[in-house]
């Protein structure tokens, strides 16, 4: 990551300093086992000045504590040099708050535990025929005992409770809220009065099995995200800044909008800004997939996550962090499990209605046939028993999910109801250049290897001067390190490039193709002190899954179609590699107005995948969008997902994440349904106390949990 | 039977003991790092930084 040690002034802005110490917490990418940790522990170890260290969430977070702030920066470089990257994480407050919010609920749920298992232990005495003065002494140790657990434990659930009064909306603490305080009422009254409906025991023990069932649930959600949240941040999270004419490491957070970023070559652009620096060449593919190299000029624009190909820029600070344009992305893929939240939200409270509902009937029939004891214990254990977990945080987990994954694939969902859509999608409608064709051109080996073995070794180190689509060609071609110098090496943006190696000047650029060259060849060649000494052929094809692709689609039904600008032999070639059965319109020399009628006749079950200008009107009228890598600013915006990498198999991908998400959420909606019919009528008839209520609550969680987790870690 | 007045009187007091000893615990951060205590069994040496010292 770094050439040298970090500073202390970039790891400042990351410092927790206490009385004692400073502490730094860091994100260790490329974690995956114990022995990973092993390894990093023995770095840490070793080191002089370190006080101590913590692992938290399987070996991925590292708190370190040291009472010197540059020994940090010489571990950061250890754990780098392992292998690793250690990433230093930011929101102090967050991460204090959270601490505090982790501590207050093990403190409550300690509290709730050690009162609930005393009052039992009375109750079962109680139970067990204990004589009066000793029933009236447990009861009323009871009746203290619940006080904290009513007062501090429950304080999270009063708060949901009251918060959904104060908005007049269903929550899920409102029915357990209500039930509490009715149980409480009713209790007190009765230990007062003598009566026999105390619920001392059922109270504290459901306050018990709630907050035990929640801090286990946060715990697991916790570890979901934190394995995945630094993953998808652009893999930058410092700058460096020129001053005092050395260079400094800073964090992103203290840069300012119009201070002076350097980057060097293969280095990452951490920011969105102006180039400062006369050129620079830019490899933007991770945004645009456009794998040709860009050469920049003084005042362009350049993106954070671009890539510098070749020397040393400036950049002036624009915007940085989630205000640049691919953290935009990551604000995109946040909204969208937002969103989902929200509905599940609204739907908790439709479900918590019913709940309320069903229980209030019981506790009215009941008190009307029956006693007000049992009106009550019945009505309690249908509100504890009924399990909203799957409308609650199963659906959010499985978008949370499918969000995850798909950006672990390479796509970007701008919608968050683009999985919902694709389950319907019928016909495909695919653009042909740019979506079906190559983006990175291949050397011939033939020509290659009829060089001389002296003049291939400085071709080769000509070629690997920079990071080109057209060198990465020659890469296949490279055999441990030839160790030629390259001088005077210069890019000519749209000729070819040029050097000097062994005094002799070398040249490589475009030539005409030869009358019996392919339309999809290109040629170049190859000058040696101004001398031609070969031409050579690339070849830019057809991507090489277009067929699995092809076969893939029509396996699945759907009718595919090809709407290209292109000549029709072109379009032929595509027809050839469809089954006869899933043919769609195969359209040649297509204007945008035609491409946009075929998609306008097809439907709204229609997704038209695309990169061109051309395709734009047409992908405004689809059903759903998939942009292509490469593609321009207009279609990006247009399409409802955009791809980041090149395959054609990641679109495959959507389909089968698209599937698998909505078969886990039918799965899910069918056992939550089940569920809750069959436990609810059972909590009815009197077959299920608040107790066993209580207890099944946390095992239908964990069990709406395991169907998430297991149906969706195959993918 | 009134020893057991005795006796719940004890058994609170051990109980709200252990819940003390524990919100000291807490404060201290001791439960702080509750799933990487098992790394510490791949340790062969004296660990006298690591959070399974503490």
């Amino acid at each position: 990551m770094s050439e040298a040690v970090l500073s202390v002034d970039s790891i400042k802005p990351f410092l927790h300093a206490s009385k004692e110490d400073l502490r730094l917490d860091l994100y260790i990418k490329g974690v995956k086992c114990g022995h990973c940790v092993h390894k990093i522990t023995k770095v840490l170890e070793l080191h002089p000045m370190l006080q101590r260290f913590h692992f938290e969430s399987g070996g991925k977070r590292l708190s370190l504590w040291s009472q010197q702030a540059s020994s940090f920066g010489d571990l950061i470089e250890k754990i780098n040099q392992l292998g690793f990257e250690a990433i230093p994480l930011e929101d102090a407050t967050d991460e204090s708050q959270a601490n505090r919010d982790f501590k207050s609920q093990l403190k409550k749920l300690a509290v709730s535990g050690v009162c609930a298992g005393n009052i039992m232990l009375f109750s079962t005495a109680i139970y067990l025929g204990a004589d009066e003065g000793f029933k009236s002494f447990f009861h009323t140790l009871s009746f203290a005992l619940v006080v904290p657990v009513l007062g501090y434990s429950a304080s999270s659930i009063w708060y949901g409770f009251w918060q959904s009064l104060k908005s007049r909306k269903f929550n899920l603490d409102f029915p357990i809220g209500l039930a509490l305080l009715l149980g409480s009422v009713l209790s007190v009254l009765s230990y007062f009065h003598g009566l026999n409906s105390i619920y001392f025991d059922s109270l504290a023990v459901v306050v018990f099995l709630i907050l035990s069932s929640r801090f286990v649930l946060n715990r697991y959600v916790a570890n979901i995200y934190i394995n995945n949240i630094v993953s998808y941040v652009p893999g930058v999270y410092q700058a460096r800044i020129e001053r005092d004419g050395q260079d400094h490491w800073v964090s992103l957070a203290s840069l300012s909008i119009g201070d002076a970023v350097v980057v060097k070559r293969g280095e990452t652009i951490p920011i969105d800004g102006t180039l400062l620096s006369s050129e620079a060449i830019i490899d933007g593919s991770v945004l645009t997939g456009e794998f040709s190299p860009v050469v920049l000029k003084e005042g362009a624009l350049v993106f954070a996550g671009t890539r510098l190909c070749a020397g040393e820029c400036r950049v002036r600070v624009l915007k940085k962090g989630a205000e640049t344009r691919v953290g935009g992305y990551i604000q995109a893929a946040q909204k969208n499990h937002r969103q989902d939240q929200e509905e599940s939200y609204r739907w908790v409270g439709y479900f918590t209605g019913f709940v309320i509902l069903a229980s209030a009937l019981t506790f009215g029939v009941l008190l009307w046939t029956n006693d007000l004891s049992t009106a009550y214990q019945r009505a309690f254990a249908i509100v504890l028993v009924a399990c909203p977990c799957a409308i609650s945080f199963g659906i959010p987990l499985i978008r949370s999910f499918s969000g995850q994954l798909s950006l672990r694939n390479g796509l970007v969902l701008k919608q968050p109801n683009v999985l919902k859509k694709l389950g319907k999608i019928k016909n495909i409608f695919l653009d042909k250049t740019g979506t079906l064709t190559k983006a990175i051109v291949r050397v011939n080996r033939g020509d290659f290897m009829a060089l001389q073995p002296e003049d291939r070794a400085k071709l080769l180190a000509l070629e690997l001067s920079m990071d080109h689509p057209i060198s990465n060609g020659f890469k296949t071609f490279q055999e441990g390190d030839a160790k030629i110098t390259v001088e005077d090496f210069q890019y000519h943006p749209g000729v070819g490039i040029s050097g000097r190696i062994c005094g002799e000047h070398w040249w490589v650029r475009g030539a005409a193709p030869l009358e019996d060259d392919d339309d999809s060849v290109k040629r170049l060649e190859v000058v040696k002190a101004d001398r031609v000494i070969t031409t050579l052929r690339l070849e830019n094809g057809f991507k090489d899954d277009l067929s699995p692709f092809l076969l893939k689609l029509a396996e699945m039904g759907k009718k595919i179609s090809v709407l290209s600008g292109d000549q029709k032999a072109e379009v032929e070639k595509i027809k050839e590699l469809v089954p006869p059965q899933n043919r769609g319109d195969f359209v040649s020399e297509a204007t945008p107005e035609e491409k946009n009628r075929f998609i306008q006749a097809a439907g709204p079950n229609s997704v038209m995948i695309g990169d061109g200008i051309n395709d734009i009107a047409a992908m405004q009228s689809a059903g759903l969008s998939l942009c292509m890598p490469g593609a321009l600013e207009d279609n990006m915006n247009v399409a409802d997902v955009t791809l980041t990498r090149g395959h054609l198999s990641s679109v495959l991908d959507l389909f089968q994440i698209s599937d698998k998400i909505l078969l886990t959420e039918r799965r899910l909606l069918t056992f939550t349904f089940f569920y809750n019919c069959l436990c609810v009528g059972l909590a009815a008839f009197g077959f299920i106390s608040p107790v066993v209520a209580a207890i099944l609550m946390p095992i239908s969680s964990v069990t709406v949990l395991s169907l998430v987790t297991l149906s969706l870690r195959r993918l | 039977m009134e020893i057991l007045y005795v006796m719940v009187f004890i058994s609170l007091t051990v109980s709200f003991g252990f819940l003390a000893l524990f919100f000291w615990a807490v404060d201290n951060d001791q439960m702080n790092s509750l799933d990487s205590v098992s790394y510490s069994i791949l340790e062969d040496q004296n660990n006298t930084k690591g959070n399974d010292d503490e």
